[in-house]
């Protein structure tokens, strides 16, 4: 127990963070308690800036403080391709990749009837207008592979369809540079799967 | 598999106790209520350890201590696990090391060719559906951990349909969101029937026969995995493969549609099929005798215990209290059943008849007497 209302207000809103349990909220007071003051100050405006400047691209949802992130401003971009990707975190780890030279879209999570998610709360509507501009020539969904992810998937796949544009699902199997014998039965069943002829 | 030594403390009713095994035969004597059960319990949660089958930690603690500890030695395969399972209550934590390794839970998914026996596996035979799925369920994904995957998937896929079925009877603009629902319940559910389908069979052959060794002169015991798609049963008829049935699947979904959106949820899939026992053609759980349906269950365990034989290795069978309700017979006829584990543990109360408990072919059993608690290797004579 803290004996001063104010670390007792700063803990508990420590532990409204993911991962945060009560020890762990503690102990960030006592490191709070122990920073030179012109620091806290730093860190609270960070935490309010970001807050209050970062917000949804309007044509990707990826998060940006512009009214367009830099990726759907980039003319170099190609428009025809499209990344469908379950959070924003997804977008930098493809970027990353360097094999993606087109725009994304950004769901904010996966179809879930048990936590009230349906096509709205994703803003589907909002991305098949953007198919239905014409312009996107292929779709790939890269959601993840959990039920909830493929079924998402089946439902752009079903809803895109029908405005022409080419749906494509993300490949699933093995990790490059790792020997198969360390891969786990449902990544290979996957991988099996999705076996391709050598041509 | 063979379990060669365990030692459990803090343990149900077990300050500290230590048994050594044999291959073959081990008799635990003892009055009701002095820790039999316990021990062949303390058994399966070391051979269980970290994996999916569920423990009720909080409760194998002994009364008045804050933690349990077991630890054990067995050999599979030729290779010996050096187990331990501690539980701390107060912190509900619980650890699991393997040859001195700690596991992460769940981790440990090497699964131990073990069948059990308890009394409550009669409701098998006697009980509802549910029951029937859960023993399916359960031995299944023991059995192979791509059939348990694909039940969490299912299962996952399951609960989100029904939630939309239940939520588009007053906004049935919901409906359209049902389709990619059934496609992963379709290929799911698919492989989950195929699976069961080709499991049972398995079982039922043998089973059948086993019947015929403990009623010599008994009724034909058939036992049907009845499945809620269209054609009602697929027992006997040639394995239908999962892309055919998920095929007859989709179909049954889209016939049924209306009626599921009436009622409000999943009318079809592998979570609506049954297990079905036949003695002469009439259904065990309606008219056979108490001694029947143990019967039927001990030749199902038995079949459990033989399949792992021919496709694994011979496993541990592991029997609570299965001589009640059967006559003199019966039980010496049982036991040639077991002929097929490496290992039999099996607990008994009388001292009746007991030098006659051999398993043929094999040295004599050995005996371990509980009393309270407390567990002493004793002479069969």
């Amino acid at each position: 127990m803290l004996f001063s209302p104010a670390l007792n207000r700063l803990a508990e809103a420590f532990r409204r963070l993911p991962g945060i349990g009560p020890k762990t909220a503690l102990r960030l007071v006592y490191h709070v308690l122990s920073m030179e003051e012109s620091a806290v100050q730093e860190m609270a405006r960070a935490l309010v800036e970001a807050r209050r400047r970062v917000r949804e691209c309007a044509s990707c949802r990826n998060l940006t403080e512009e009214e367009n992130c830099p990726i759907c401003r980039d003319p170099r971009r190609d428009p025809s391709s499209l990344c469908v990707v379950q959070e924003p975190r997804d977008v930098p780890v493809i970027e990353k990749s360097g094999a993606f030279r087109g725009r994304y879209f950004v769901l904010h999570g996966a179809l879930s009837p048990v936590e009230g998610r349906g096509p709205a709360e994703l803003k589907i509507p909002l991305l098949l207008q953007i198919l239905s501009r014409g312009e996107v020539k292929e779709m790939i969904i890269a959601t993840n592979p959990t039920v909830e992810g493929d079924a998402t998937a089946y439902y752009l796949a079903e809803k895109a369809r029908p405005l022409g544009v080419k749906v494509m699902r993300i490949g699933f199997g093995l990790p490059v540079g790792g020997d198969l014998e360390y891969a786990d039965e449902l990544t290979l069943k996957r991988a099996l799967e999705a076996r391709r002829e050598m041509l | 598999m063979l379990l060669r030594e365990i030692r459990l403390q803090n343990f149900r009713n077990y300050e500290k106790a230590e048994l050594c095994f044999k291959p073959g035969l081990t008799l635990i004597r003892g009055a009701n209520g002095q820790g039999k059960s316990n021990l062949l319990e303390a058994i399966y949660s070391l051979c269980f350890a970290g994996s999916f089958r569920q423990v009720r930690d909080e409760e194998m603690v002994r009364f008045g201590s804050s933690f349990y500890y077991l630890c054990g030695n067995l050999l599979s395969n030729e290779l010996s696990y050096q187990m331990e399972v501690g539980y701390a209550a107060l912190q509900k934590r619980k650890v699991v090391k393997v040859n001195g390794n700690i596991e992460k839970r769940g981790k440990f998914n090497r699964v131990f060719p073990v069948v059990f026996f308890v009394p409550e596996d009669l409701e098998i035979v006697r009980r509802g559906p549910e029951e029937r799925r859960r023993f399916l369920d359960r031995e299944l994904c023991q059995l192979s951990s791509a059939y348990a995957a694909d039940l969490n998937a299912y299962r996952r896929a399951l609960l989100q349909k029904n939630r939309l079925l239940r939520e588009q009877r007053h906004s049935p603009a919901l409906r359209e969101l049902l389709s990619p629902w059934n496609r992963q319940l379709v290929k799911y559910g698919s492989r989950i029937i195929a699976y069961r389908n080709q499991i049972i069979q398995r079982w039922a052959e043998k089973a059948g026969q086993n019947y015929r060794v403990l009623f010599r002169y008994g009724h034909k015991l058939e036992i049907i995995y009845h499945c809620s798609l269209a054609y009602g049963r697929l027992g006997g008829e040639p394995a239908a493969d999962a892309a055919q049935l998920a095929e007859l699947m989709s179909r049954e979904i889209k016939a049924r549609e209306s009626e599921e959106r009436a009622r409000g949820y999943a009318l079809v899939g592998p979570h609506r099929d049954d297990l079905f026992f036949f003695l002469d053609r009439r259904e065990a759980r309606k008219f056979a005798s108490h001694g029947q349906q143990r019967g039927i269950v001990i030749a199902l365990k038995a079949a459990q215990v033989q399949y792992y034989g021919e496709t694994m290795e011979k496993p541990l069978f592991m029997i609570d209290d299965i001589f009640s309700e059967l006559d003199e017979e019966r039980r010496r006829q049982c036991l040639l059943l077991f002929e097929a584990a490496a290992q039999v543990l099996m607990t008994v109360t009388g001292e009746n008849k007991e030098t006659e408990l051999y398993l043929p072919g094999r040295e004599a059993a050995s005996l371990y007497i509980v009393q309270s608690g407390t567990v002493k290797e004793a002479k069969l004579n």
